[in-house]
């Protein structure tokens, strides 16, 4: 009798645990540490900045070429292009020289690659 | 004066004997530095010479001040002044005398522990080698202060080669010291002087009574 | 190598769309290519031949064997964000034509470095994007540009907040070393880049050599390859031979931060090695420190009555363009058709000239215990700065009479001491008896 009780209340006690032990059924519950990080680090973006660009519906309209995209940047950035002109990752050229179109690889620059 | 007995007298007082083996201790260690630092060969490293090399050589800059202060208010400076007389008599002893068994021309006394050969050695080493050693080195340590201290007409190179060039000569008369340290009574005679400051000399030899101070364990002579 | 009648190709590395040619209209502000350095997804990229465009549709490029798919557009610009490691290395990893191949300090093991290969950059460390370094301002992006050097001063930004980060001094200032202060005396002299970057190209290899004159060998009619033990092409029908190397140790020159470069217009004096571009400074210079230096080697064609190196037509406008030399393999065709492109004149006859070309070693700089032993360069042979004569380093520079009178004077002394000796040991005997 007393061993037929025994193994009853271990039998509740197992129940119990499968019940609760974590997993999808606790999706409520607090996951594990790891598990939070990781989701963290490729799921999650960590805004720092005053913009969230995927909101802005000028970026959700159909683009089918880059020439297409940068119109809709300038929209809000209206300096950045007339900006970029004037460095050399748009000229490459050197702007030290840039009048006779001389120094850079847009220009008469030579290496040996 | 031959066959008379031997007597000790006292020759080197405690500082100048501590100041003898440390500043030897402190010379030892720069010319071993030095010569590695000059590409001669490698024992420390670099890195190691380069440091030990600057704290010892501005060690021993400090600790010849000393000295220096030593000389001179215990009248000490003294037995550098350089003189002529008898120097023919101590050079042709060391040439030729000394293989015949003669006895020194000039031979130590408490107020004269130098012989003339000694006196212009010594003094040329104390009042020209290691001091020109000494600035030359502290100005090659103080390199990048020369534009500071308004000596910008300096030269590295000229610097560095004073400074080999003193090391050279100091190396040379360290070899030809550790040989004449041998000559004296006994071969081993002048170095135990020069540790416990006790020189057996001839007796009879213009000893002064005041310098045959008392010894504390009495030590047989002759 | 130049860019000029090779622009569909080389345009892939230009923050743009469309320079296919002369007509490119650099006035119009639609044709910046926001995308290639602000985008985040890792998934945008150029056509090799598109001219700065993507492939507008699914296409293999022939060049290399791989397809690329054009951006998914929204996705593309709604990731926009500040520049990082990938996006500035996308263009500067793999300039020259693959990756690591120009450089030597700059390649793709740095999109996820650790703190051994760069303590700045490292992901295990800060995590350094370029633009952290690279200051900008209205996208003025901070570095050196030909002889412009990257900045005029070298200031911390204790002295001024407001300094441009570009130099080391401007975090590190010129006296970082707390427990060396030697090491601080050097600062004056030897750039930090010196002694903390011991060696480049770590992780993957660097391009060392480049003969084009061997180019245009063929197997069985056809263009081949052929590899090294790193893996990396020795050779290569349309570009010739090369070496690449694995930790390079850097070549030391005087440098005050500009550098002087070469055009196709300047006259080569053709008994020489061509240097293409030179370090500006001397160790008079106050501005000028020792500076390491990647140096990469190889023949170029040039033409042999005017003495000017030449522009090389290489990429086909087309299928029938065989003057391109990667159609036809014919260097007087090439060389002809990209000297009129730009405008100079050809006489007809070319060789090969050796020539050189350097670069600056800045990245990959080592964390504290990889730095340059002392002895590396503070020794008699064959130190690092070996060649960078004319000044006196210690150690390494000696005067050769003083240093055989001294010794002269030292043996002499010894050998006359022995003598003294064992003249007093014989000698000894008869003083004994007498």
């Amino acid at each position: 009798m007393k061993l037929y009780r025994l193994s009853l209340k271990l039998m509740v006690i197992v129940a119990i645990c499968a019940v609760l032990r974590p997993g999808p059924v606790g999706a409520a519950e607090t996951p594990a540490p790891g598990r939070a990080m990781a989701q963290q680090a490729t799921k999650e973006r960590p805004l720092w900045i005053t913009a969230d660009h995927t909101k802005h519906l000028i970026l959700q309209q159909e683009f089918n070429s880059g020439p297409q995209v940068t119109p809709a940047c300038l929209s809000c950035h209206s300096e950045a292009a007339a900006q970029f002109h004037q460095t050399i990752h748009w000229t490459w050229l050197d702007p030290a020289t840039a009048e006779s179109h001389v120094l850079g690889k847009g220009g008469l620059s030579i290496n040996n690659f | 004066m031959e066959g008379n007995p031997m007597v000790n007298i006292y020759l080197y007082s405690r500082y100048e004997r501590f100041w003898h083996w440390l500043q030897a201790t402190l010379i030892i260690i720069l010319l071993l530095t030095g010569f590695e630092l000059h590409g001669t060969f490698a024992l420390f490293g670099f890195r190691s010479a380069v440091g030990t090399h600057n704290f010892v050589g501005l060690t021993w800059l400090i600790l010849f001040a000393f000295f220096v202060f030593w000389l001179f208010t215990t009248g000490e400076f003294k037995q550098y002044i350089p003189t002529t007389r008898k120097m023919l008599a101590v050079v042709r002893y060391y040439g030729y005398g000394i293989f015949r068994g003669e006895a020194h021309p000039v031979p130590k006394r408490r107020e004269a522990k130098h012989n003339p050969l000694q006196r212009l050695v010594y003094l040329s080493l104390a009042a020209l080698l290691l001091p020109i050693q000494m600035v030359s080195g502290f100005l090659y340590w103080g390199y990048n202060s020369w534009p500071e201290w308004g000596l910008t007409w300096l030269s590295l190179p000229v610097v560095a080669f004073i400074h080999t060039a003193g090391a050279f000569a100091i190396l040379s008369f360290l070899v030809v010291h550790l040989y004449m340290i041998t000559t004296g009574h006994t071969i081993a005679a002048h170095t135990r002087a020069m540790i416990t400051g006790w020189e057996e000399v001839r007796e009879g030899t213009e000893i002064e009574e005041w310098e045959q101070k008392e010894r504390k364990t009495p030590q047989p002579v002759g | 190598m130049n860019i000029q009648s090779n622009e569909a190709r080389c345009t892939s590395c230009h923050a743009g769309y469309g320079w296919k040619g002369k007509d490119f209209d650099f006035t119009d502000p639609t044709r910046v290519d926001c995308l290639v350095c602000h985008e985040q997804t890792g998934t945008y990229k150029k056509f090799p031949a598109g001219a700065g465009n993507p492939a507008p549709e699914t296409m293999v490029f022939k060049g290399n064997g791989k397809t690329y798919h054009p951006p998914e557009w929204n996705k593309v610009a709604q990731s926009v964000g500040r520049p990082t490691r990938r996006n500035c290395g996308t263009c500067h990893f793999f300039g020259g034509g693959g990756d690591g191949v120009k450089h030597g300090d700059l390649d793709s093991s740095l999109i996820k470095p650790n703190k051994m290969l760069d303590v700045h950059m490292g992901t295990d460390g800060q995590n350094f994007d370029c633009v952290r370094c690279h200051s900008t301002t209205l996208h003025n992006i901070a570095g050196r540009v030909y002889t412009t050097p990257a900045s005029e001063h070298r200031k911390s930004l204790i002295e001024d907040d407001l300094a441009s980060k570009i130099t080391c001094e401007s975090c590190h200032s010129s006296t970082p070393h707390k427990e060396d202060a030697k090491a601080n005396d050097h600062t004056d002299k030897v750039a930090c880049q010196s002694c903390h970057i011991p060696a480049f190209a770590r992780v993957n290899p660097t391009k060392m050599w480049w003969d084009w004159s061997t180019a245009g060998k063929k197997k069985d009619g056809k263009p081949y390859t052929e590899k090294d033990e790193l893996g990396k092409p020795k050779y290569t029908t349309k570009k010739g031979s090369f070496i690449w190397s694995k930790n390079v140790q850097p070549e030391y020159f005087w440098f005050n931060g500009s550098i002087e470069h070469m055009t196709v217009r300047d006259t080569i004096d053709p008994s020489l090695p061509v240097a293409i571009n030179q370090p500006v400074g001397d160790m008079d210079d106050p501005n000028s420190r020792i500076f390491p230096f990647k140096v990469h080697r190889g023949k170029l064609p040039y033409d042999k009555v005017n003495k000017n190196l030449a522009i090389l037509h290489l990429f086909p406008k087309g299928k029938e363009d065989k003057a391109a030399y990667w159609k036809g393999y014919d260097w007087n065709k090439a060389i002809a058709y990209g000297m009129e492109y730009a405008g100079l004149k050809y006489s007809g006859e070319y060789d090969f000239i050796e020539t050189s070309y350097v670069f600056p070693s800045t990245h990959m700089v080592a964390p504290r215990e990889k730095v340059v032993a002392c002895a590396e360069c503070h020794t008699r042979s064959d130190g690092r700065l070996a060649k960078l004569t004319g000044m006196y380093l210690p150690s390494r520079d000696r005067f050769g009479m003083l240093d055989t009178i001294g010794w002269v004077a030292v043996l002499g002394s010894l050998a006359g001491v022995l003598l003294h000796g064992l003249t007093r040991m014989f000698t000894s005997n008869d003083r004994k008896r007498g």
